[in-house]
């Protein structure tokens, strides 16, 4: 069943697809949750809110998508900076809720071996980055969403999410322990 | 001229029909991408850097336990269940409307709405009661939407059904955080929110707070708005109300029924609803209290000096491994059964402060 069917049958009422869809997106929700806010509490909060209303309001789910997961992450990203922007009165509306997020990314630094060489990213390099930046990397190269999703869930134009994925990307310089020995 | 030609690295790592090659290959990108580095031998150097470095963005995963799985599920079940029980009860008021309109005037209309009454509006109070516990911590959802964190050892009791004529009340044994909907509009609910504990009643003004009514004292410490504390009748006066502010924490002492009031860290007091233990100097005899009363241990201090000594950190509740690691690099902790022994450890320096992580 692809997501469009499956979409379907959540809204006429089939619970063990809407359950299914949370199995299937949980893992997934929940990283790209701890990476926008770190307390667990509002992150469960807001997963478990997001699934609720997608049930009891599913007569008004609308038609077309993406893919459901870009659907989730985009409302659960939405969902986690309104709480977020609750506690913190201080923002007024106009200001972008983006500031709100420390997107807290940990690059994991992978050893490789190509060509009898040990190969990684400089450390230094992932501080460079900004948190829009880190962001638009995390959803293309993790969750593997396309620069028009990328764009709807952060709120910018494809364009725009293009040049964060390269900005950020052409920052991320390599280490080559090797030929510093030499 | 294809647009390829052009590419150096980068550019390469950020288009989407190459990132879907080194990730995901399928007939069409491996068809295309082998023909065309076959097609431009001079680029295959910085195809295979572009391969790598994709190759090299990784993230730390977090795996999500079936548990944890399991346990937002049933949240979220639970919710749902809440959410439709609310739509049923919104029904009813339309229902009387329509059964008075439809009914004329006359003696049936007695007989009439006694029917109505017991048909629609009879709802038979029911006590609803949630109990934590050891060690264990629930999250509930009351009937008007406010959240309440049940810490371990604790109940929670409410009648329903709430009606917007009667204020919202809860009754609280043991510990609880709360964070209360604030009604804007009093159709449904009413305007003022009452937590009943053995020591007092807290009239809630504001939205977040939490109640501690353990041992002798009880305590209340406020996050968010605005609280008004009652205590109970002296000697038939009318006990002077205390109002609290954000930061605060009152404590009242069963006993001797005095008041305290003092600014505090709150987070200090919430640490528990994540499942940690933080201690900012925070003497031995004050941890006793919270292995004891959400941990059920029982805790045997042999020398009484060693109430005073003093622990910094940040501890998990759900393995407290790591907590006896660190209070066993200062003083002796043995156990027997299920009690926990707390001694002078043999040819210790003296010394107040111990710290760790």
């Amino acid at each position: 069943m692809n997501d469009a069917k499956k979409w379907e049958q959540i809204k006429s009422g089939n619970k063990e697809v809407f359950t299914e869809i949370y199995q299937q997106n949980i893992n997934s929700l929940y990283n790209y949750g701890l990476k926008i806010n770190t307390n667990r509490v509002i992150i469960e909060d807001c997963i478990q809110e997001l699934f609720i209303e997608i049930w009891t309001k599913r007569d008004k789910l609308a038609d077309n998508l993406y893919s459901i997961k870009f659907y989730l992450m985009k409302s659960l990203r939405r969902r986690i900076l309104r709480m977020l922007s609750k506690s913190n009165p201080s923002i007024s509306p106009e200001d972008s809720k983006d500031s709100l997020i420390e997107f807290s990314c940990e690059f994991e630094i992978i050893e490789k071996q190509t060509n009898q060489e040990k190969v990684t990213f400089l450390k230094e390099s992932f501080k460079n980055l900004s948190q829009r930046e880190k962001e638009a990397i995390y959803l293309k190269y993790y969750d593997d969403l396309s620069y028009k999703e990328i764009a709807a869930i952060m709120q910018i134009t494809p364009k725009t999410a293009y040049n964060l994925v390269y900005k950020g990307i052409a920052k991320l310089k390599k280490h080559n322990p090797s030929s510093i020995n030499q | 001229m294809d647009k390829y030609q052009k590419y150096v690295t980068d550019d390469f790592v950020t288009d989407e029909f190459f990132i879907r090659w080194v990730k995901k290959p399928d007939e069409e990108t491996e068809g295309f991408w082998n023909d065309w580095i076959a097609k431009n031998p001079h680029k295959s150097e910085i195809i295979t850097e572009a391969r790598e470095k994709i190759n090299l963005i990784q993230f730390k995963q977090f795996q999500v336990s079936d548990d944890l799985s399991n346990k937002i599920l049933k949240n979220i079940q639970a919710g749902i269940h809440e959410e439709e029980q609310k739509k049923g009860r919104r029904f009813l008021p339309i229902a009387k409307r329509n059964w008075y309109l439809s009914v004329a005037a006359s003696v049936a209309l007695l007989l009439s709405l006694s029917l109505v009454y017991f048909l629609f509006l009879y709802q038979p109070s029911e006590e609803i009661i949630f109990q934590t516990s050891t060690g264990e911590i629930k999250k509930i959802w009351l009937p008007d939407s406010s959240k309440v964190i049940l810490n371990a050892n604790s109940t929670l009791r409410y009648h329903l059904p709430w009606k917007k004529d009667h204020p919202r009340e809860v009754n609280i044994e043991g510990e609880a955080s709360f964070k209360i909907t604030k009604i804007q509009n009093p159709q449904a609910f009413h305007k003022s929110f009452i937590v009943h504990t053995d020591a007092m009643d807290i009239q809630v003004l504001g939205t977040k707070f939490i109640v501690n009514t353990r041992r002798k004292e009880t305590r209340v410490v406020l996050s968010e708005g605005q609280v008004k504390v009652t205590p109970p009748l002296i000697d038939n006066q009318n006990p002077k109300s205390v109002y609290m502010e954000p930061g605060e924490m009152l404590t009242f002492n069963k006993q001797t029924r005095e008041i305290k009031k003092q600014f505090v860290d709150t987070e200090l007091y919430t640490d528990w609803e994540q499942k940690k233990l933080i201690l900012r100097g925070t003497p031995l005899s004050e941890i006793i209290q919270v292995l004891e009363d959400d941990f059920n241990y029982e805790i045997i201090l042999e020398d009484a000096s060693l109430g005073n000594k003093k622990f910094v950190g940040t501890f998990p509740t759900d393995d407290l491994e790591i907590l006896w690691m660190t209070l066993s690099k200062s003083i002796k902790v043995t156990q027997k059964d299920n009690q926990i022994i707390f001694n002078k450890k043999e040819n210790s320096l003296p010394s107040s402060d111990d710290q760790s992580d």
